[in-house]
């Protein structure tokens, strides 16, 4: 009888035990055995959702240094190192070879009748100024904004990242400083032009009829076609964007805070991506796309049959003018 | 071709002015790092 009593009280014990053993782990982890102070504050990434960024106060003398976090700049940093890179790729590249295969297919466009000998003045030496103060300032703004973009990619294989650090370094205090002149070109060019620049009713029959650069006809025009005119409203339009976002990132917080300057340097970089693809055409229409008409910029005078071809209206206003040297205006 | 000489001579003389005036406090803290802490007094 003991010795049964004495065997139900070992097994009750042993039972006990492993009863003890196993429930011991799991009462440990449902009972801290450390307390955590900040167990019950705010987390960061539940502060970053409620205010979209952190910031707090900072020892530095400039309080924006106390922003800890802004994911804005996230999609920022996404859009200058993927995106624009894809639009600036795109519009360059594909303007190029749009230019390529339009020169291999439709050629030089000459003037029909020969040259007359006879010449007229197309643009007097303070236009020709204006033009070639932006036209080289642009040139200098758009290889050193390209490096901008592509330049650490494409240049630092080749020239090593010491040699394109000294380089970017030089971009873009050009890039800076011409920002000044080539705003006032595109200033002085939006008073100079403006008169002949407002859309008419010639310009709708220039466009249907494809501006004699697509197909064989010459539509009449005055002194700039509807081509020459959107040309013009890129140059006022664009470099007007270009020069504004341009001078919020070089004052920066002068008129924005960092969330403006993103969106001012986003807007700069599609503009002047896009402004160089047009440009493109612009150069190639002015030298090897048309017979006379680096003329008009080189010496300022265009022979009277290119006139003809080309701005036949202005051509007859020229002469009623008494312009032309060699033709008399009718009486 | 002496309006394009005329014209880039012109580019380079006004770059040359802006560049003088704004690295002499025309514009405070113009095209600086925004962070920088250049120019602090400790």
């Amino acid at each position: 009888m003991a010795s049964s009593t004495s065997l139900r009280f070992f097994i009750a014990t042993l039972m006990l035990c492993f009863a003890a053993a196993f429930t011991a782990p799991a009462l440990a982890q449902q009972q801290p055995t450390s307390v955590n102070p900040t167990a019950q504050s705010v987390k960061e990434q539940e502060l970053l959702k409620q205010l979209q960024k952190i910031q707090g106060r900072s020892s530095l003398p400039d309080a924006r240094t106390g922003v800890l976090e802004q994911p804005e700049g996230r999609n920022w940093r996404q859009f200058h190192q993927v995106t624009l890179r894809w639009v600036g790729a795109i519009a360059i590249l594909g303007m190029l070879s749009i230019l390529v295969l339009f020169y291999l297919i439709r050629g030089m466009v000459r003037i029909e009748q020969g040259r007359s000998g006879s010449t007229l003045v197309r643009f007097n030496a303070f236009e020709r100024f204006v033009h070639w103060m932006t036209a080289s300032c642009f040139i200098v703004l758009a290889i050193s904004g390209l490096n901008i973009t592509f330049g650490k990619e494409l240049l630092t294989p080749w020239i090593g990242p010491e040699a394109f650090a000294g380089w970017a370094q030089w971009a873009k205090y050009a890039h800076n400083y011409l920002s000044f002149p080539f705003t006032l070109g595109v200033v002085l060019m939006f008073l100079m032009w403006i008169a002949w620049n407002l859309p008419t009713g010639v310009d709708a029959k220039w466009i249907a009829e494809g501006g004699g650069i697509v197909g064989s006809k010459h539509p009449p025009a005055r002194r700039f076609n509807a081509g020459q005119k959107v040309i013009y409203w890129v140059v006022v339009l664009g470099g007007g964007a270009a020069a504004v976002t341009g001078y919020l990132l070089m004052f920066p917080f002068y008129a924005t805070d960092v969330s403006g300057m993103q969106t001012a340097q986003m807007v700069h970089g599609i503009v002047g991506l896009l402004f160089i693809a047009i440009m493109l055409a612009h150069i190639y229409i002015g030298t090897i796309g048309m017979q006379g008409a680096f003329e008009a910029m080189g010496s300022g005078e265009v022979d009277v049959n290119w006139a003809r071809q080309h701005h036949s209206l202005w051509l007859d206003k020229q002469i009623e003018k008494g312009r032309v040297t060699g033709i008399t205006p009718a009486e | 071709m002496r309006a394009f000489l005329v014209g880039c001579l012109a580019a380079i003389l006004l770059a040359a002015v802006a560049a003088f005036a704004l690295n002499n406090g025309a514009i405070p803290n113009a095209s600086q790092n925004v962070f920088s802490t250049q120019g602090v007094r400790i």
